[in-house]
């Protein structure tokens, strides 16, 4: 026997508490590799794959790098902490730090470099699956071919062992900050009951409050602002949700006594006060990923599948152009569809006029009372009448919810030429009318003789006419429409002037459709990590667990009881997290669902079920290796 | 021959000017020939664990020297102390302390094993003390699957192994019950007859004490008084409970419950 051999022994012994570390480290080589070997392949190089597809890849193979490392970090920091009594007594018995750091660094590299090996082997064989996956989601003509890049397997075999046996040498600090002299009498200290303080819990319900109110009143325009003290609030509150809210719950249970007196309720209790508590921080962390993971793949998945109806909402014309084609009359537009037997079953021909409001930096088009009373009536919105020198703004950017407000009297002054015009507005409009259009975003409706006036005054760059259109299936308008973007931008015009219904539907699913697909891998791969911080968690408790179950049974509480006993205090780690980030991807769900007339909850569903069911297999996969492992000490030591 | 020498080991906790100071050791002395089988008994409190943490190199003094072997420890570095208690000092917990990983014949070999010598040594020796000790049959089972008393004598065991130029025990009965605690005190009686063993043990049981060839009582961090094995056991076992009498009878620790 050598310091490799007890290395190679203690990793065996403690195989079964680093086997979710272990699979939660394959599984990060194994998605840095797939994604290396994207950024690596030649396919890159010869640029066939989209730019930003691209960037949006070397992002998240940045993200898997850097999480890894923590998460790495993490988990050696605690497994160092859990045996910190084995290293003192080494120490103790004549080893120095630097002895022990390198039998820590060989059970690293053990861990480690098996970890790499299975990690690329499996990052080899699934990466032509992984290639059509990308094909598809791009939409690509011809499958991206597989080959094994070397640079990848060199950067993923390299990086991941290099990061390994730094961690391990930066673990000398951890040890020397071990104090030997605990191995002297050290049980004697008992651990003080968990408590909590009323302050803290009273900030912790208002931290998550305001947060859910924050969320809940957020609409696109704010959202950006919003989410910086949402991020705070959540974090602080959930972080005192499981240090405070948790112990003041249980210890206002054990004041009831026909509850604490039940049964086994006072062991369990009793045990999950000291558990909570001890487990916060870990909690704390597995509930945040778990939030993360959920929030992120239901709203990738929402936008994904509602590409439609955002398209059709945000776009509620066809096809629609401001001003005038430069090398077609809107007649030649006309016989165009005809020739591909597109149906027109709408036009409307709106006349604007670009204004300046005197204290306004967005851009105002001004639309006249009857037009805007035309485009009401179809909506099935009663008309807006107006006096002379009366106005009405509007916000059409359907950012904001559909509202109508009366408000006191702004007065709005524009400059039209040399004469200035003054409007008394009192009343304020959110509707969606148009397409997105330069000047299609602030509406300011006039009466028509005022808005005749203006026209006569204006310069002609200022005036333009909307043309917009509504087919019968707009699906089969793609080719002329993508034409009409492309003919555009060759001629040196600006694309923003044809937008279309089906233009937004695709680059919604582009940007979607890979952010799905990325979402979907980085969710695996928090869920992974988090389920193995709670496993490593659980079977640090083991010797204590199976202590405790002998002493149940000598006060002949039956071993099925005491079992039980137990399963209900690992389910509660397990799932009280799950239950808190489903509470936290609801708010953030219905936060970004503005876009939305309300979240589309079936999806979410969906998410949530299918993070349910993995978790829930996760948890049994955890809890019938822990039971087996506790019963057989129990009954080794009886 | 000489082979432990304290002088004048004093040790104060806290930082100066915080006011919370705390001196646990005050000028004590102490001299260990080799072979002998020493006792330190006293009040909680008293520096008992401080200075078996002092002598067994875990911890340093504020003041003063220790001679071991003929090196003066207190002067040494970290890395030179891990090397010097691999070496020169065996340690016997309250708690057992083996690792969980290893059989009973891996945790006792383990100080051959950091000394990196020959299996035929580890081999030998391994049988030698596990014959005397009693545990030949669970050599190859893990610590949590044998009795308290056959985990302390494994523990006993390696701090053996290696013949050490001095043992130090913690409360070594602390945590057996009477029968086991008998057959261990007599075991290591015994060893240091037969190998030649200097063994220190702090406790605060008179009975294990008696198995001493002399008993030091601190009190305060300071030498009580110091007496020495007569005749029988029997006959030390009820001085020492005289001393410890008059050491005071609030003071005298009542067997703590070890659990």
């Amino acid at each position: 026997m050598n310091l490799r051999n007890l290395a190679i022994k203690n990793a065996k012994f403690q195989f079964r508490s680093y086997l979710a570390y272990f699979i939660s480290c394959t599984f990060s080589v194994w998605m840095f590799y797939l994604y290396g070997s994207l950024l690596f392949h030649p396919m890159v190089t010869q640029k066939t794959l989209p730019n930003q597809f691209v960037s949006l890849m070397m992002v998240v193979e940045v993200m898997i790098g850097l999480f890894a490392c923590l998460f790495i970090g993490y988990s050696q920091s605690s497994f160092l902490r859990n045996r910190k009594r084995d290293l003192g007594l080494l120490q103790c018995l004549g080893m120095s730090v630097k002895h022990i750091t390198r039998l820590i660094f060989w059970e690293n590299m053990l861990v480690g470099s098996l970890a790499v090996g299975v990690g690329i082997l499996l990052g080899i064989v699934f990466s032509k699956l992984f290639f059509l996956a990308v094909s598809f989601i791009l939409d690509l003509a011809t499958p991206i071919p597989f080959v094994i890049p070397m640079p990848a397997i060199l950067l993923t075999g390299i990086g991941f062992l290099l990061v390994f046996s730094v961690l391990s040498w930066w673990s000398r600090f951890t040890i020397r900050k071990l104090s030997i002299a605990e191995l002297f009498r050290e049980s004697v200290q008992a651990k003080p009951t968990p408590t909590f303080a009323w302050w803290k819990v009273i900030v912790s319900l208002g931290c998550l409050g305001g947060a859910y109110y924050i969320a809940w009143t957020a609409d696109l325009a704010s959202l950006v602002q919003r989410i910086i003290p949402i991020f705070v609030l959540v974090l602080i509150g959930t972080h005192l949700f499981f240090t405070q809210l948790s112990v003041a719950v249980i210890s206002y249970m054990q004041k009831k006594k026909k509850l604490f007196y039940k049964g086994t309720n006072m062991m369990l209790l009793s045990q999950l006060r000291f558990r909570l508590k001890d487990n916060a921080r870990i909690l704390f962390i597995v509930s945040l990923l778990s939030s993360v993971v959920i929030s992120s793949v239901s709203v990738c998945l929402t936008y994904y599948f509602e590409a439609e109806k955002v398209a059709t909402d945000q776009s509620p014309y066809h096809l629609s152009i401001q001003g005038d084609l430069p090398n077609m009359s809107p007649a030649e537009l006309k016989s165009l569809f005809k020739k591909e037997k597109i149906q027109v079953t709408e036009e409307v021909h709106i006349p604007l006029i670009a204004v300046q409001v005197k204290g306004e930096k967005r851009f105002v088009s001004a639309i006249s009372q009857k037009d805007i009373n035309r485009l009401l009536q179809k909506l099935g919105d009663p008309a807006i009448s107006l006096q002379k020198d009366q106005a009405v703004f509007v916000n059409a950017t359907g950012y904001t919810p559909d509202a109508e407000k009366t408000m006191a009297i702004r007065q709005m002054d524009v400059m039209m030429g040399k004469v200035n015009y003054s409007f008394k507005v009192e009343k304020e409009l959110s509707r969606k009318f148009f397409n997105e259009h330069k000047g299609t975003h602030f509406l300011l409706v006039l009466h028509d003789t005022q808005f005749r006036e203006l026209q006569a005054q204006a310069k002609k760059e200022e005036l333009s006419i909307l043309h917009n259109y509504r087919f019968d299936d707009w699906k089969q308008a793609d080719q002329i429409v993508m034409d009409l973007d492309q003919q555009i931008t060759k001629l040196g015009e600006d694309p923003y002037n044809v937008q279309s219904t089906y233009e937004l539907y695709i680059s919604l699913k582009g940007i979607f459709a890979p952010l799905m697909f990325v979402s979907l891998f980085i969710g695996i791969l928090f869920f992974l990590a988090a389920g193995s911080i709670l496993y490593f968690r659980i079977f640090t408790e083991l010797p204590n667990d199976a202590g405790q179950m002998m002493v149940l049974h000598k006060l002949g509480i039956r071993q099925k009881d005491a079992i039980r006993l137990m399963s209900t205090q690992i389910r509660l780690l397990f799932f009280i997290p799950f239950i808190v980030s489903v509470c936290h991807g609801m708010a953030a769900m219905n936060m970004f669902s503005t876009l939305f007339k309300k979240p589309v909850w079936d999806l979410f569903a969906m998410a949530v079920i299918g993070y349910l069911f993995v978790f829930g297999l996760y948890y049994l996969w955890t809890h019938r290796l822990y039971m087996a492992d506790v019963l057989k000490r129990v009954q080794k030591s009886s | 021959m000489i082979v432990l020498e304290a002088k004048k080991l004093t040790k104060v906790y806290g930082e100066k000017g915080t006011g919370a100071v705390h001196q646990a050791l005050t000028d004590f002395d102490l001299t260990i020939q080799q072979g002998e089988f020493i006792g330190i008994m006293g009040p909680s409190g008293s520096g008992k664990t401080t200075l078996l943490q002092i002598l067994g190199t875990i911890d340093r003094p504020t003041r003063g020297d220790i001679l071991i072997a003929g090196k003066n420890v207190a002067k040494m570095k970290d890395n030179e102390l891990a090397d010097f208690r691999r070496k020169q000092l065996g340690f016997i917990f309250q708690e057992f302390h083996l690792l969980d990983a290893l059989t009973i014949q891996e945790n006792i070999l383990v100080p051959l094993v950091l000394e990196k010598r020959s299996v035929a040594e580890m081999e030998r020796r391994v049988q030698e003390l596990a014959n005397y000790l009693g545990i030949q049959k669970v050599l190859s089972h893990r610590p949590y699957e044998v009795s308290g008393g056959q985990r302390q004598r494994a523990a006993a065991a390696r701090a053996l192994i290696h013949s050490p130029a001095l043992i130090l025990a913690d409360e070594p009965t602390g945590n057996l019950d009477s029968k086991s605690a008998k057959s261990l005190m007599e075991s290591l009686s015994n060893l240091n007859k037969k190998e030649k063993a200097t063994i220190l043990t702090v406790t605060h049981d008179p009975f294990t004490a008696s198995y001493c060839d002399r008993v030091i009582f601190i009190k305060d961090g300071q030498l009580f008084t110091e007496i020495r094995r007569g005749q029988t056991r029997q006959a030390f076992y009820r001085h020492i409970m005289e001393v410890t009498a008059a050491l005071g009878g609030e003071s005298y620790e009542l067997t703590q419950s070890s659990y």
